[in-house]
């Protein structure tokens, strides 16, 4: 099948993040060639949602286990490879895809005990042994049952795209249900459609139906068509009747499907770039949205709702008139600093607190606007100033808060731009690693990749996720600093009230650098958990291990079974997961001598929204074609032409998979698969 | 290009769209022209239902389609029932379709209420979710408020349960000026003041300021809370009342002023006058000679009918079937006599106030100047304080009142007439309150920034009025309230009208230098003044007219004795 694929591209990527999705969506609606790689066997890489069986499996290294051992050529017999005199080999790195420290799960019984599953079992021991000894017992039980439930999750998930392409024809009707779901979502976000929000809520549960099913494999569709309706149904009838299943571990992992778990979790600032970009280029028309229902933040030792809008500080009941004047008038100053740039000049530099102090705000309203509002521990005002501007120019546009959340998990994102380039002739094929490089020793160009069969296909730009680089152009300078993450499954909010769809709660942390924690609390509305849970993320930068970063966070939040029974009210954990992901380095300039048109893009950072990885990959782009617009909008598609000069067809030069009688011409290849 | 997917050209999109309203127009004018012919023709039929039905959904703004909808439901009602009651029936979902084209149409909306009022079997409660949802989408959507009455009355919806609903409004915006209005209208009737009409009980009336205060501390710069609170602040609806009954012996006229404009020749408002307990026929007539409704009402008297031996006379006002009463005595001797309620006892310039609400009005002056310390600038807050303190104590805040009103005009110039004549209005009502207190008929109100006059009808008993040094352009008709009026000083002002004199039968003295009168027209109102000894006019762009003293001794020829 390899043998289909073009010797030439324009663009290679490497690694399906959100900053190479974006790049490869704006190069391929330009009209570049663009061959889109990824050596795992799922879409994502370091920004990819699982369901919990896949995410259990991903936290043992298995997502990456597969494809690997046959496919890395590490040992590159240079002589059969086809390149030339003037030509160097490199070979590519080959990072493994798992937690950058062992990863600890740990699964909470009411009645029974704890089982708890580590991919190192003395690790987890010791880990474990700061809780409670009893767990031990159970860790190799826990183990196996794992394997099983793992090795059967492989064959469902995460091969959502390219099968779905496979079926040229399920082609059409996937995109109709999409911009289906699509409608009903702008119906229900949008100003209060006369129609009860419930309906566009289902409607939007269908359209994701039709992906599910259309995604899934064969085995898989009927099960997820059954869930469909189940949960449709729910929406209709009130559930009190209904006998509540026993949320146990059980429970979780049988609704293994319902869970989509975020290995970046993150929200979308209503104003932001990304969201700016996904109107602009018209990819929204991809994915379904649901506004974070409320930001949270935790003052005085206990949880209170953060008066996000002029409604809410109206109608909050915890504050003075004063400080409801205090804390608008501030919050209106943050909004417009900048055009009063005298009125903080003095105190630029100074230490936030300071500056409002000097406003005369009480230091509750302070800890407010810090922690709930700026979403910052200690820094300079300047700093603050423009934290809080970013959230507060994102109210109002949707929903209470500033914040939207991608049903179906983040990961979502980088698919849907990833679908964007595929409809505009981008191929795309996963468990495809390189082996290596070839550059030209004249240029210092990279002139084109060599494939794990050794196909050499030449390209003009190469865009590869940080991890890919070969190390020999990594300096000892670029050491990143690797991400704690916490996954709870929790069987209640932490805040519960009458609309906790999805909550946003950011706390200082307990580490000695004034870091901040985000914690992002998802219910099963935004399609990322099974129906009476909660999935709650928990991530930070790492400054020692998760467990030591996050658990003083955790602890006094949750109940865990195995604790005496402190505080009824705090939500019971069903399973909780420990574990790091490497963060970017964030300097670029780290890496020295790479090739001019090698191009590189971050892996996600530990902050709560997207815009680094946008401001990234429209930088990239601009530097590849800095004459070209970035991302124009998508044509509507009754405005496309159809059947006329097969000279504008992308997809010519590939042999397979052209169907004119579809909406778009998209061409998603699975090498794999063929 | 390489790759590119072809799109169509935007020539090519507007072409497309040219050509679809084409055909929209031609389908849209043989359907009107049908329905047309079919009214002219009077076929009431189904064919005519369906095709207004067609029309109407793509413009439900055709008042004559509707009506011939109606008219075919009357004209099937004579026989046809079993079918109106299905027409009905399929009326309201097909309505609401109309509805969501343009949420403002008044035929669509008229309709529908005529509709569910011609249904039997109305299901009130979904309607009321009609109009939750349309108000949703569109929380000023006054044709929904409308309908929402409508609806609440029919279906009986309790008045506290409607008051929930604007609490819940004015939660999710408390712009929402429709639900803070809809609000003053629902808590007088929940909870009324025992005692003045038209007013919320006490307790509630706290809630309620506190609620207000809530919403402009969140945003002073929002005018619907403010407002509201205008209202909170707002006095009882005005009784019926004789206010005054002046008997003028050498006038041979009696005079009766009202609580509010009246109109006596209407019957049911007829006013009678006993003349020493027998009733006397009157003529009642407005001074200005041209109002139907008026404060003050005056009626001669034949001559003699005061002369005579008697002690004294009783002169005895009954209106409203004797159900309002005053009267005043006339001594021998006397030339003239009155009855009057004092301004200052009917509290007609500040609220009558509670010990309690007092104090309420305290705190909430306090916060008034707590917000004002943090916003300065913020007109509504100024003007609230400015309320406030008149509310309170009108004499002992003039100075403050007056920072307050400078403010004002500084910050918001384009409502600087508006803040000029309300400072007017107060500057008459404190000029009034010290006449009364120094028990003279002198009012002073000289160099007060006066830029128009108000309270005319509290003046009837004002003999002498000086309103020189203000920024008046006009002496306005309703002057011809004050009828005891002898010497008037007007000057310094930029007076071009003097209409308000004519009629004021003993005013002796005119002062108008440095005004604006520039015709001898202008003058002519002083020709009515039979009294008029003096006039000055010095001053005035009139006096460079040609013969000026000569045209004017003409014109005042028949009025002025020397």
């Amino acid at each position: 099948m390899d043998d289909s694929l073009p010797d030439k591209f324009d663009v290679v990527l490497l690694g399906t993040g959100l900053p190479e999705a974006i790049v490869a969506a704006a190069c391929a609606r330009v009209g570049r060639s663009v061959l889109h790689l990824d050596r795992r066997d799922y879409y994502g890489g370091g920004w990819a949602s699982f369901n919990l069986d896949g995410f259990l499996s991903w936290t043992q290294g298995h997502g990456s286990v597969d494809g690997d051992d046959m496919r890395n050529g590490v040992d590159v017999d240079c002589s059969d490879l086809p390149f030339g005199e003037e030509e160097e080999f490199i070979v590519m790195a080959q990072p493994s895809n798992a937690s950058t420290t062992s990863p600890l799960v740990t699964f909470y019984d009411r009645e029974a005990k704890e089982h708890s599953v580590s991919q190192n079992a003395e690790e987890s021991t010791a880990n474990l042994g700061m809780k409670d000894s009893s767990v031990r017992e159970n860790v190799t039980m826990a183990m196996q049952s794992l394997e099983v439930a793992s090795e059967e999750s492989k064959n469902l998930e995460n091969k959502g795209i390219e099968e779905a392409a496979d079926e040229g024809a399920g082609e059409a009707a996937h995109e109709g249900a999409v911009e289906a779901a699509g409608q009903g979502a702008v119906e229900a976000a949008g100003q209060g459609a006369v129609e009860a929000a419930g309906q566009g809520a289902v409607e939007a549960i269908e359209g994701g139906a039709e992906e599910a099913i259309e995604g899934g494999a064969e085995e898989a569709a009927e099960e997820s068509e059954e869930d469909v309706g189940e949960v449709s149904e729910d929406l209709d009838k009130p559930r009190e009747d209904q006998q509540k299943p026993p949320l146990n571990r059980e429970y979780v992992v049988s609704n293994s499907r319902k869970f989509n778990i975020d290995l970046a979790p993150k929200v979308l600032f209503a104003r932001g770039d990304l969201v700016e970009l996904l109107c602009q280029s018209r990819v929204s028309r991809y994915l379904d949205f649901k506004s974070v229902s409320r930001v949270l933040t935790h003052l005085d030792d206990h949880l209170m709702q953060v008066p996000c809008t002029r409604a809410d500080v109206f109608a909050s009941r915890d504050m003075s008139v004063i400080h409801k004047r205090l804390l608008m008038k501030f919050l209106t100053f943050c909004l417009d600093h900048e055009d009063h740039p005298e009125e903080f000049a003095d105190f630029a530099e100074r230490p936030f607190r300071e500056f409002m102090t000097e406003r005369g705000l009480t230091p509750s309203l302070q800890l407010l606007v810090s922690q709930a509002v700026a979403m910052v521990s200690e820094v300079q005002t300047r700093t603050g100033l423009v934290a809080a501007r970013r959230f507060l120019r994102s109210l109002g546009r949707f929903g209470r808060t500033p914040f939207l959340w991608s049903l179906y998990g983040a990961g979502e994102l980088s698919q849907a731009f990833c679908r964007m380039c595929a409809v505009f002739g981008g191929i795309y094929c996963l468990r495809h690693p390189l082996r290596g490089l070839v550059l030209d020793r004249r240029t210092g160009n990279c002139t084109a990749v060599i494939d794990y069969k050794g196909k050499r296909i030449a390209c003009d730009w190469l865009v590869v996720e940080e991890s890919y680089v070969p190390q020999g152009y990594c300096t000892g300078t670029c050491a990143s600093r690797d991400i704690s993450r916490a996954v709870l499954i929790t069987d209640k909010s932490l805040f519960p009230s009458d609309s906790n769809e999805a909550s946003v709660l950011c706390m200082p942390g307990k580490g000695p650098d004034g870091t901040t924690v985000n914690i992002i609390e998802l219910s099963p509305s935004t399609m990322t958990c099974a129906p009476d849970t909660y999935l709650v993320h928990v991530t930070c930068p790492s400054s020692g291990s998760p467990w030591d970063d996050l658990a003083p966070i955790i602890s006094p939040l949750f109940h865990f079974e195995n604790e005496p029974e402190s505080e009824p009210s705090r939500p019971h954990v069903i399973m909780a997961s420990y574990f790091s992901t490497s963060g970017s380095t964030g300097d670029m300039d780290a890496y020295q001598d790479l090739p001019l048109n090698l191009l590189l893009c971050p892996r996600p950072d530990p902050q709560l929204d997207f815009e680094a990885a946008v401001e990234k990959a429209k930088v990239l782009f601009q530097r590849m074609y800095p004459e070209e617009d970035f991302c124009p909008p998508a044509p509507e598609p009754e405005d496309i032409i159809y059947g006329e000069g097969n000279t504008t067809n992308p997809s010519e030069e590939a042999p397979d998979l052209t169907d004119d009688d579809t909406t778009d011409n998209a061409v998603i290849h699975d090498a794999e698969e063929r | 290009m390489h790759g590119r997917v072809k799109v169509k050209t935007s020539a090519e999109q507007a072409e497309t769209k040219r050509k679809e309203r084409e055909k929209k127009l031609k389908l849209f004018q043989v359907a009107s022209a049908a329905a047309a012919s079919k009214r002219a023709n009077g076929e009431f039929d189904k064919e005519a239902l369906e095709i207004t039905k067609n029309i109407l959904e793509q413009n439900p703004d055709i008042a004559s389609l509707w009506n011939f909808r109606r008219e075919i439901l009357l004209f099937w009602e004579k026989g046809r029932l079993e079918e109106v009651k299905e027409v009905l029936s399929a009326e309201l979902p097909f309505l609401e379709t109309c509805l969501r084209v343009n949420p403002k149409s008044y035929g669509a909306w008229h309709h529908r209420a005529w509709v569910l009022a011609h249904a039997k079997d109305t299901d009130w409660a979904k309607e009321l979710r009609l109009c939750g949802a349309f108000l949703q989408k569109d929380e000023r959507n006054f044709h929904c408020w409308d309908h929402r009455r409508f609806v609440v009355q029919h279906a009986g919806i309790p008045d506290t349960d409607e008051l929930e609903y604007t609490s819940q409004l004015i939660g999710t915006n408390f712009s929402n000026y429709s639900a803070w209005h809809y609000r003053s209208c629902l808590l007088p009737r929940i909870y009324p003041d025992p005692e003045k009409k038209g007013r919320v009980a006490e307790p509630q009336l706290l809630k309620e300021y506190e609620l207000a205060q809530n919403a402009f501390f969140t945003d002073p710069s929002d005018q619907s809370a403010w407002f509201y609170h205008r209202w909170l602040l707002g006095r009882a609806e005005i009784e019926d009342a004789i206010t005054c009954v002046y008997v003028s012996k050498p006038l041979q006229t009696v005079l009766v002023s009202f609580s509010k404009p009246v109109n006596l020749r209407k019957e049911e408002d007829e006013a009678v006058l006993f003349i020493d307990s027998r009733p006397f026929p009157t003529k009642w007539q407005v001074p200005d000679k041209r109002s139907t409704f008026s404060h003050v009402w005056v009626c001669k008297l034949p001559p003699g009918l005061l002369e005579g031996e008697t002690l004294q006379h009783c002169l005895h006002v009954a209106w409203k079937d004797g159900q309002l009463n005053k009267e005043c005595l006339l001594y021998r001797g006397s030339n003239e006599s009155w009855c009057q309620d004092s301004a200052t006892d009917q509290k007609l310039f500040s609220l009558e106030l509670s010990v309690e609400k007092s104090s309420v009005l305290r705190a909430e002056m306090d916060s008034c100047h707590q917000l004002l310390d943090l916003e300065p600038e913020n007109k509504w807050c100024l003007l609230t304080c400015i309320l406030l303190s008149r509310a309170i104590d009108p004499l002992g805040h003039a100075s403050k009142t007056l920072t307050w009103f400078r403010k004002l005009l500084a910050v918001d110039p384009l409502r600087a007439g508006y803040y000029q004549d309300l400072h007017s209005k107060y500057q008459v009502e404190d000029g009034l309150l010290c006449m009364e207190y120094a028990e003279t008929r002198v009012l002073h109100l000289a160099r007060k920034e006066l830029t128009s006059l108000f309270h005319l009808d509290l003046m009837v008993l004002v003999t002498h009025l000086d309103v020189s040094g203000n920024c008046l352009h006009a002496l306005p008709l309703a002057m011809s309230c004050l009828q005891c009026l002898q010497v008037l000083h007007a000057d310094d002002n930029e007076i071009e009208d003097i209409e308000g004199v004519r009629n004021l039968p003993v005013l002796q003295d005119v002062c108008l230098k440095n005004n604006r009168l520039a015709h001898l027209s202008q003058l002519q109102p002083l020709t009515s003044c039979c009294r008029l000894v003096s006039v000055e006019l010095g001053g005035n762009p009139v006096e460079n007219l040609p013969d000026f003293s000569t045209h004017l001794d003409e014109l005042l020829a028949c009025t002025r004795p020397v």
